[in-house]
């Protein structure tokens, strides 16, 4: 087939290393508000849990807002994200969900009233099952071929991940849980399936293992802390290894025409 | 309002880059740097945010016959690549400031004011046209001559050319002129040549659409633009089956075994 001199059609992505660190710290800031609400709801044996769980989806939502903006060419012109709501957009929906997560995650820990706080936890809950998973809508609806061609693998991929990494920082605060650990071996489980692992290059092969096989035998022999150490390497290493993965692929001019 | 187009005849290019130069001129574009490339009289090598004309030199294998060539020289091809102000603009719909908006003009336009270089224009336009200025910050692209068009002047790349390759003016017209330098061409013996204008595609059609001679990939204008709003609905769908799993899964999980521990040490 022919091109035109071999040269890339497409342009690579413009994000800086503040993107993929977002997409990590988002995602599990925002399945820790979901575990901290589960574990709420399960009783008040797991009240430490769900302290913990609030904390790091407060601190998770407050590093995510600052990374956005260092990424951007105007980081002076970041309110101009809430200048408009646009559904087709997934940059869009995820401003605005980043915004409402921030205040919802937030006031769950400082507001000193305990209904407001609650209700607050459910804001971020329910915000922050969009922010573990709209990450991988982000990329998988652009023309990049890679992240186009798994467009209904990028936002479970994501998902499990931000799972994985929220039950890893809850453990690794040293809380001893049998969900914690059912729940992480579940996304183990996920991320080894050779689905989530699509490229040969040596930051995705590390990146799936790290998510994938290793925490699953460490667990496997009880080894909780250890396999969430991994697991937090792997879902960081994860997000990485998917932009890298755009930024080749949009140098396919085969793919793209 | 009357919609406005570019109408690019490459048969008609004779790769001066008069558009290029007086693109950079009325828009105050800066320059792309002083690269020697090799590939052709092409130094610039792709649209970017330092280039909206491109002029493209094409070289390939001759059709014999068409243009004067004989068999054993290539034939070399020119035609001046714009943005092409999409019928359904990927750039347009990602972005997330309404930075990119619709003109009376039915052209694409990204405001200046208003752009904080988020980025997402840049992988949401299927002809790798917006690119972001690493040191503005902002994304940059053809305007149409929004200011110009404003004023009732035609772009300043089309006032440029000297051949008429480049044609401005109300898209229904220019779609019937380009029909017609086809059925020209064809009848005179360049039976390879063709519009590429992507209708059929989610992109709905372009704005600004080419004359093109063999294989349009060659000029890399790609057959089957992709609009990534149509990848939404399997992405979301895929993002709440994820998100059901995650919260089912976190309540199940603590409703069972949190409790169970909690009972396994009463016991104890």
């Amino acid at each position: 087939m022919t091109s035109y001199h071999d040269l890339p059609l497409l342009k690579p992505p413009v994000w800086t290393w503040e993107v993929p660190a977002y997409f990590f710290v988002g995602g599990a800031a925002g399945a820790a508000a979901v575990l901290g609400i589960a574990a709420q709801i399960a009783g008040p044996r797991n009240e430490k849990l769900a302290r913990d769980a609030r904390w790091i989806a407060a601190i998770g939502a407050n590093l995510s807002a600052p990374l956005l903006i260092a990424d951007l060419g105007r980081p002076d012109r970041f309110l101009n994200m809430l200048r408009v709501f646009k559904p087709q957009s997934p940059m869009s929906v995820g401003a605005w969900t980043l915004a409402v997560f921030g205040a919802g995650s937030t006031a769950a820990v400082f507001v000193p009233n305990k209904t407001v706080r609650n209700l607050a936890s459910l804001v971020a809950a329910a915000s922050g099952l969009v922010m573990s998973t709209y990450t991988g809508v982000l990329l998988g609806a652009t023309t990049i071929p890679v992240w186009k061609e798994h467009v209904d693998l990028l936002p479970v991929h994501f998902g499990a991940s931000a799972l994985a990494s929220a039950c890893a920082l809850l453990e690794l605060r040293g809380n001893k849980s049998d969900a914690l650990n059912a729940l992480a071996l579940g996304a183990a489980i996920f991320e080894s399936l050779p689905a989530a692992n699509v490229e040969e290059k040596l930051l995705m092969r590390l990146a799936g293992a790290l998510s994938g096989p290793v925490p699953l035998a460490l667990r496997l022999f009880n080894k909780r802390k250890a396999a969430a150490a991994s697991t937090l390497l792997g879902s960081l290493a994860t997000r990485f290894a998917w932009v890298e993965a755009g930024r080749s692929s949009a140098k396919d001019v085969k793919s793209a025409l | 309002m009357t919609t406005t187009g570019f109408f690019t005849d490459s048969t008609l290019c004779i790769g001066c880059k008069a558009c290029e130069v007086a693109c950079k001129e009325w828009n105050d574009v800066p320059h792309d740097g002083f690269l020697w490339s090799g590939l052709s009289y092409d130094n610039t090598l792709s649209l970017g945010h330092s280039t909206w004309r491109h002029v493209k030199f094409v070289e390939s294998a001759t059709t014999i016959g068409a243009g004067g060539n004989a068999a054993e020289h290539m034939t070399w091809q020119f035609s001046s690549d714009v943005c092409k102000h999409c019928e359904h603009a990927g750039c347009l719909e990602a972005c997330p400031t309404g930075s990119i908006i619709r003109t009376e003009f039915g052209g694409v336009y990204i405001q200046p004011d208003i752009c904080n270089g988020c980025g997402y224009c840049v992988v949401t336009c299927p002809f790798g046209v917006v690119d972001r200025n690493p040191d503005d910050g902002r994304a940059f692209k053809c305007t149409f001559c929004y200011d110009r068009q404003k004023a009732g002047e035609e772009p300043a790349c089309a006032k440029a050319c000297p051949t008429q390759s480049i044609l401005f003016g109300d898209l229904a017209e220019l779609e019937r002129v380009a029909d017609e330098r086809v059925a020209k061409l064809h009848a005179g013996g360049m039976t390879d040549a063709s519009i590429w204008n992507p209708k059929d595609s989610s992109v709905g059609g372009t704005h600004a659409f080419f004359l093109v001679r063999g294989d349009a990939r060659q000029y890399n204008l790609p057959s089957n633009p992709v609009l990534p709003t149509t990848l939404l609905k399997p992405a979301w769908s895929a993002a709440a089956a994820a998100a059901g799993a995650i919260a089912f899964g976190a309540v199940f999980a603590f409703a069972l075994l949190g409790r169970r521990t909690q009972n396994a040490e009463r016991r104890t």
